[in-house]
């Protein structure tokens, strides 16, 4: 062999292995991305359900955001004070970002630590003292917050309302009902926008000199006590949804009646049909919803108490609309990208049979849809007037040990006839 | 076989070059192989890979949620959430818009009316007027309150968003509409903003010759006026030092190396460890000028960064007692990387901070960003009631001033 000869051979060999490092860097890229052909592509949520569009908003690209998504993550895997990797925390988190950043109290995003309790409680299987709990948001404080407005930090402080009591639980026993408001717990104060509202107001009063500065003095110093020992209304649901050794102290107003009681926790089942007594049917939506109303059918002219129900899940509430309603149209899902119809494939098995609906404001959620789209469809009466939200509310899973809700439209049910 | 055996070779060493490329992201990052993204390379991965998991989600919420969401806006809200996993409070995600305000408050040249403001019920009050300053000029005031910028009333607003619009193009003229707590009536200013200087460091002699100096953040002339302020009080026959640190948010290193270069010659300041290798920042040698009285520093939750650094190498040196409360808890260094394809960037931690005496006393939080632990911890704990009448820096009603005054009186005389 020739200088020359051995030169380009050196240098070829040195050039395959080269391509070799930087086409395995390359091919590493594409694996991460989901864009190696041997990738399992996995279920696009979107792909699996065509009742949507995918997205035209400008600055959205196909394939566009995971490449975004891999571009800050390994800016951190390279250049992060400690060894980090590209890993699943890291998509958790994203999405954890996007769920709160919509501001909406119907989109709850659930981490490892609480994400066990909502699938608990999704089930039927509720720890606790045995309520149910929403976060009552100040209106015009979450439309600032949702338009990027200016606002004040302190009129996002929501109230903790019991939306729902389960029957046999301690906080039955204890009185509680559907519509209270949780005041104070474990001696902890729960600040909400009212109590903001009351001091920015007499502020506005001194500064007008229609009160006396003495009587702000007095409202401050108020608060800050109650600052002192406090609990943010997040935490007092955590508090009240968790199993305690200890019986917990709850304080719950009624109108201007304050209450209290100190309610131990429990394991309740919440049973998915329960008959109250005869021809009377109490139906929550929770796991096995549907196979109860298929196996038992109920009797002409029964009657489901759909009140105190403040919980549901929208997936076994579907099963169960379809389960009793003829093929056709339900309903649309309304939102601010247009209508989606939701329709029932083949007839249900189960007839209706003069069926009447117990409902009132506490019939809240996919209780309150159920009952609105049967009486729409005339496939039963309702007594009474269920809560006027028609929010649909799905729930998401993101990687089996975290998830979240995701609100998706305003339902609007079919008329009868409307559908042909 | 014998002629096989370079090819054999040459494959063999492409595999392992493949390889090395392949794993490259770990080796460079010097954390051990792992053998998922193999998998996934021959077909028997299992479920989605992180981009992946993120990019279904994101075309979930923004096809499916009930309002309209701005693909940008929820791009830019994931990559806040990816960040946050870190559980550093130092490593942000800047999205375009925040990415610019971040270069220009890093510049410094702030064109305004020269005063700092702090919260008030009705707007916001005047905690300072800068010497020389248009302000100072029109004849703004401490303790004002603002309650209307250009006629539109500020009450309640937040101080950041009253000193944005306070703040515009030099040149122009801004109306301020001022309560003076001597006056019954409100007063209206014209201002021409202009372009201000922040002065970091201001200084007076306290009763019982005590020298006072406030320094209020680390800018590259901070040490020369520092030195300039020192020097005056050492010449007024100072019998002691209080060094006013407490709301300091940080800045230079530099500058607080250069300051601590007054106390001591040529001695560590800080260890930083990077992810490879160390690297220790000392004092300067040769600007020390003799000053064997007490020296107390004021912190508080508020001072960061190179002001408790500066504090913390003063009690190292064995020079200083702190005196306040727990000080925020920053030691860390962050580089800004710009994401190309959008103008956002990421500010990333790339290095810990370590005292000489080894403490890094690193800001911990839970996942709602509440203090749980970090900070230098005071020699003396003075807390600042949140009622009654206090002036800060004034040695009559500033608790934390009052005690710091004790105690080096207390030191000079012993």
């Amino acid at each position: 062999m020739r200088p020359t000869e051995k030169f380009l051979a050196v240098s070829a060999i040195c050039g395959v292995l080269l391509f070799a490092a930087v086409g395995g860097h390359a091919v590493r890229g594409m694996v991460d991305l989901g864009r190696w052909p041997l990738v399992a592509q996995g279920e696009s949520p979107v792909v699996s359900d065509p009742r949507m569009p995918i997205s035209t908003d400008p600055g959205y690209a196909k394939g566009s955001e995971a490449t975004y998504f891999y571009a800050v993550a390994d800016l951190l895997q390279r250049e992060y004070v400690e060894p980090v990797s590209v890993d699943e925390k890291m998509a958790v988190g994203a999405v954890k970002g996007m769920v709160n950043s919509l501001s909406d109290p119907m989109c709850r995003f659930f981490d490892e630590e609480t994400y066990p309790s909502f699938l608990a409680r999704e089930r039927g299987d509720c720890e606790g003292i045995g309520v149910e709990v929403t976060l009552d948001y100040d209106k015009e404080a979450l439309d600032k917050l949702q338009h990027k407005k200016q606002l004040d930090p302190l009129s996002l402080l929501p109230r903790p309302i019991v939306t729902c009591v389960y029957p046999g639980s301690p906080a039955e026993a204890a009185g509680l009902r559907p519509g209270d408001q949780v005041t104070k717990l474990n001696g902890k104060f729960v600040l909400t926008v009212d109590d903001v509202k009351q001091i920015r107001k007499m502020q506005e009063e001194v500064t007008a000199k229609r009160a006396d500065p003495a009587e702000l003095g007095v409202l401050q110093n108020e608060l800050f006590k109650k600052a002192k020992e406090t609990m943010s209304a997040m935490r007092a649901r955590d508090l009240l949804y968790r199993l305690e050794k200890q019986p917990v102290n709850v304080e719950w107003k009624r109108g201007g009646q304050a209450m209290t009681a100190s309610i131990k926790s429990a394991s309740v089942k919440v049973k998915p049909l329960e008959k109250l007594s005869a021809g009377t049917y109490r139906l929550r939506f929770v796991n096995g919803a549907e196979g109860a109303l298929s196996a038992e059918p109920l009797p002409d002219g029964a009657v489901i108490d759909l009140r105190n129900s403040g919980h549901g899940n929208f997936n076994t509430m579907l099963s169960c609309l379809k389960l009793v309603s003829p093929a056709g149209k339900l309903g649309d899902l309304v939102s601010e990208r247009g209508k989606t119809p939701l329709s029932n494939g083949k007839a249900g098995t189960v007839t209706p049979s003069h069926w009447t609906l117990l409902v009132d404001q506490t019939t809240l959620g996919a209780a309150a849809v159920f009952a609105r789209t049967l009486a729409s469809l005339h496939l039963a009466t309702m007594q009474g007037e269920p809560a006027e939200s028609m929010d649909w509310v799905e729930p998401v899973d993101v990687n089996g040990r975290s998830g979240y809700t995701l609100s998706t439209g305003q339902f609007e049910p079919a008329t009868l006839g409307g559908s042909k | 076989m014998k002629r096989l055996a370079p090819y054999l070779l040459l494959i063999t060493l492409s595999l392992a070059a493949f390889a090395l490329g392949f794993s490259s992201r770990e080796v460079v990052a010097g954390r051990p192989l792992t053998l998922a993204p193999y998998a996934r390379l021959v077909g028997k991965g299992q479920g989605l890979t992180p981009p992946q998991l993120y990019e279904s989600h994101f075309e979930r919420i923004a096809s499916h949620y009930s309002r309209r969401v701005s693909g940008p806006d929820l791009r830019h809200a994931a990559m806040e959430g990816l960040v946050a996993t870190l559980g550093d409070p130092h490593t942000n995600y800047f999205e375009p818009v925040t990415a610019e305000q971040f270069s220009t408050t890093n510049r410094g040249d702030l064109v305004g009316v020269g005063a700092r403001l702090g919260e008030d019920p009705l707007g916001a009050k005047v905690a300072s007027v800068f010497e020389q300053g248009p302000a100072s000029r029109a004849g703004l005031k401490m303790n004002d309150v603002i309650t209307a910028v250009d006629g539109l009333k500020v009450a309640g607003m937040p101080t950041t968003e009253i000193v944005s619009k306070i703040r515009g193009e030099e040149g122009t003229v801004v109306r301020l509409t001022i309560q003076r707590p001597t006056e019954t009536e409100p007063m209206t200013l014209r201002i021409i903003r202009a372009k201000v200087e922040i002065p970091s460091v201001e200084s007076k002699m306290l009763p019982g010759q005590v020298g006072f100096l406030a320094v209020t953040n680390f800018a590259e002339r901070t040490p020369e006026q520092f030195s300039h302020h020192l020097d005056s009080l050492i010449q007024q026959g100072a019998k002691g030092l209080v060094i006013d640190m407490r709301e300091n948010p940080g800045g230079l290193l530099e500058a607080a190396a250069d300051m601590l270069g007054r106390f001591a010659s040529r001695k560590t300041v800080v260890t930083m460890k990077f992810r490879r290798g160390t690297d220790i920042k000392r004092t300067p040698g040769g600007m020390v000028v003799p000053f064997p009285r007490p020296v107390v520093v004021l912190i508080d939750g508020g001072s960061a960064s190179a002001s408790e650094i500066f504090a913390g190498c003063l009690r190292d040196y064995g020079i200083a007692k702190l005196v306040g409360t727990h000080s925020y808890g920053k030691t860390s260094v962050q580089n800004v990387h710009p994401i190309p394809s959008d103008q956002s960037s990421v500010k990333v931690t790339v290095a810990k901070y370590f005292l000489p005496s080894g403490t890094n006393f690193d800001r911990k939080v839970d996942e709602d960003g509440t203090y749980l632990s970090g900070g230098l911890k005071p020699d003396y704990l003075v807390e600042l009631p949140n009622t009654g009448n206090i002036v800060l820096r004034d040695p009559e009603t500033d608790p934390q001033l009052k005690k710091a005054l004790e105690v080096v009186v207390a030191q000079a005389g012993g």
